[in-house]
C-alpha cells in the first residue's frame, strides 16, 4: 500500500530506477528531485544516489518534475492552491510533498508557486505502538492530562501524535476509549484520501480534513462533541485562542509545535504565556540523538521532568 | 413508362440527398450544443466544487450520452493509471479518438485538442477563464452556424431537388 502510494506519484523513470533498487518502503524516508540534479533518496538514514557507482547518476529532467507535478495534484494543480502556498502538498498515505520554485507574490503574501524546481517526497510512517511508553505520564487517575508534544521537524511528532490518538480511540490499559476530534489541516495526521483517514486512527475518531485547525477546532466542539481534541503544528494566536477556548469547553488537548527544546519554546511569546498559566498539563520533548522520536523528556505543567528516554537503552 | 417511374426515382433520390446534407448540419449544431453543455458542466465542478480532473470527468462522462460518456471515461481511466504521458497528450488521444465522427466542425475540434494543454493550471481563476474563453468560442461558431443555417438547409434542399430534375432531364 505505501509503496503504491509512493510509486504512484513519481515519473514514469523514476519510479522504474526506484524499482530497480528493490528498497523496503518502511525504511524510506525521503525522495528528492531537483531538476539538473541527480536523483537522491534517503534510505535507512543514508543518503543513496542510484547509479553514483557506475558515475552515471540519473539526472531529474525538467519534464520529470513536470509529469510528477501532475500525479501530485491529479492533474489539477488549482486544486491544492491552498497547500501549494505553504510549499508542500500532501498526498494518498498522509506523504508530504515539499515544492521549491519562484514565488507569486500578492499584496505583500505568497499566492502560489511556479517554476517549481525541486521536489521532496517525506515518507509518512505509521508506527503501531510508538506511544506506548508516554502513557503512563500522561493520564493520571485514568484521565487524559492537557498534552504538548514539542520536537523539532524530522523528529516524529506527527507519528507519535497519531500512535496517541489511536490509543485513546480504541482505549487501552491506561484509559478507556475516548471519542477523538482530528483536525488535520495538511492531512499528515489521517493521510486522508476523498475524505477517510487512510492511517488507523481508531473507531471512536472524527477527522475534519483540510481544515484551519482554529476553525477546524470550534467546528468538531460543536457538531461532534470530542472529549479529546487533536492537532499538528500549532502555531497562530487564533490557534491558540482555539485550544484555550477547546480546553474552557471540558476537551482535553492533544497538539504538536516545532521547537528544539522547552527553553526554545519559552522564547515563543504565544508560549510563554501558555506554559506560564500552565495550560498544558505534559510537555512531551522529542529529539533524534540516538534515533528519531527519542524521547528526551517529558515534563509536567511546573516544568518538572517525569521521564527521559535513557540514551544507552535507545542505542 | 418505366421512363417516368426512373425520372422520379432520380428527383426524389436528389431530393433525399438534399434532405440528408440539411440533417447533417442540425445534428452538428446539436453535438455543438451537448459538447458546450458538458464543457460547462466540468467548468461548474471545477469552479464550485473544487473537483480535480479525473473526478470532474467521471461525474460528468458517467451522466453523458455517447461517445461522449467514453470519451470522458477513458479520459477519467486514463489520467488514474499514471502511465507516463502527459494530460494534454491523453486529451489529445481520446479526443481525437471518441470525438472525430460527432459531425463537430474541425476548427472546433482543434481547438477543444487545445484546450487540453491549458488544463491544471496553478490558479483556479486562470482555469475557469480558460474554460470560459473556450465556452465563447464555442457560443461563437454556434451564433454563426444559426445564421448560415436556415439558408444552408433551404439550399441543400433545393439543390436537391433541382438537380434531381436537371439530371431526370438528361437523361429522359
Amino acid at each position: 500500500m505505501k509503496e503504491d502510494t509512493i510509486l504512484k506519484v513519481l515519473p514514469w523513470d523514476v519510479r522504474s530506477i526506484i524499482q530497480k533498487e528493490k528498497l523496503e518502503f518502511e525504511y524510506l524516508q525521503e525522495i528528492r528531485l531537483r531538476e539538473g540534479k541527480p536523483l537522491i533518496f534517503l534510505y535507512h538514514d543514508t543518503e543513496v544516489i542510484p547509479g553514483a557507482k557506475a558515475r552515471r547518476p540519473y539526472l531529474v529532467t525538467k519534464d520529470n518534475i513536470r509529469e510528477m507535478l501532475e500525479y501530485i495534484s491529479n492533474y489539477s494543480l488549482y486544486a491544492c492552491e491552498q497547500e501549494m502556498r505553504q510549499g508542500f502538498i500532501t498526498i494518498e498515505g498522509g506523504h508530504r510533498v515539499g515544492l521549491s520554485g519562484q514565488a507569486i507574490m500578492e499584496n505583500g503574501k505568497v499566492k502560489n508557486l511556479k517554476y517549481i524546481s525541486s521536489v521532496n517526497i517525506r515518507v509518512a510512517h505509521e508506527m503501531i505502538g510508538c506511544a506506548d511508553a508516554v502513557f503512563p505520564y500522561i493520564v493520571c487517575n485514568r484521565l487524559l492530562c492537557h498534552t504538548l508534544i514539542v520536537s523539532p521537524p524530522g523528529c516524529g511528532k506527527t507519528t507519535l501524535l497519531r500512535d496517541l490518538i489511536r490509543q485513546i480511540s480504541e482505549g487501552n490499559s491506561w484509559l478507556p476509549g475516548l471519542a477523538v476530534g482530528v483536525v488535520d489541516e495538511r492531512s499528515e495526521i489521517g493521510g486522508c484520501y476523498m475524505g477517510v483517514a487512510q492511517n488507523h486512527l481508531g473507531i471512536r475518531t472524527d477527522i475534519l480534513d483540510g481544515c484551519p485547525k482554529a476553525e477546524g477546532m470550534i467546528m468538531l466542539i460543536r457538531s461532534m462533541g470530542p472529549q479529546v481534541i487533536a492537532v499538528d503544528e500549532i502555531g497562530t494566536p487564533e490557534d491558540v485562542h482555539a485550544i484555550e477556548y477547546a480546553m474552557h469547553c471540558g476537551c482535553k488537548m492533544l497538539a504538536t509545535v516545532h521547537a528544539e527544546s522547552m527553553e526554545e519554546l519559552r522564547k515563543k511569546p504565544l508560549f510563554n504565556r501558555m506554559i506560564g498559566e500552565g495550560r498544558f498539563e505534559r510537555y512531551i520533548l522529542l529529539g533524534n540523538d540516538a534515533h528519531v522520536g527519542q524521547i528526551e523528556g517529558i515534563f509536567d505543567n511546573r516544568g518538572s521532568l517525569l521521564y527521559k528516554e535513557m540514551m544507552e537503552m535507545a542505542k | 413508362m418505366i421512363k417516368g417511374i426512373g425520372a422520379v426515382m432520380v428527383i426524389l433520390a436528389g431530393g433525399g440527398w438534399g434532405m440528408l446534407q440539411a440533417a447533417k448540419i442540425e445534428e452538428c449544431y446539436r453535438q455543438m450544443r451537448y459538447l458546450r453543455k458538458l464543457i460547462f458542466r466540468i467548468r461548474s465542478e471545477i469552479r464550485y466544487s473544487r473537483q480535480v480532473l479525473p473526478e470532474a470527468f467521471l461525474h460528468v462522462g458517467s451522466e453523458a450520452q455517447e461517445p461522449y460518456k467514453m470519451w470522458l471515461l477513458s479520459l477519467c481511466e486514463r489520467l488514474t493509471k499514471r502511465q507516463g504521458t502527459s494530460l494534454a497528450g491523453i486529451w489529445e488521444e481520446e479526443t481525437r479518438k471518441y470525438l472525430a465522427e460527432t459531425g463537430i466542425p474541425q476548427d472546433m475540434t482543434e481547438s477543444l485538442i487545445r484546450l487540453g494543454s491549458e488544463l491544471g493550471t496553478i490558479d483556479i481563476e486562470m482555469q475557469v477563464k480558460t474554460l470560459d474563453l473556450y465556452l465563447e468560442q464555442m457560443e461563437q461558431k454556434m451564433e454563426d452556424m444559426r445564421t448560415e443555417q436556415k439558408e444552408r438547409i433551404r439550399l441543400y434542399q433545393c439543390v436537391g431537388v433541382t438537380g434531381g430534375i436537371f439530371l431526370a432531364i438528361i437523361l429522359l
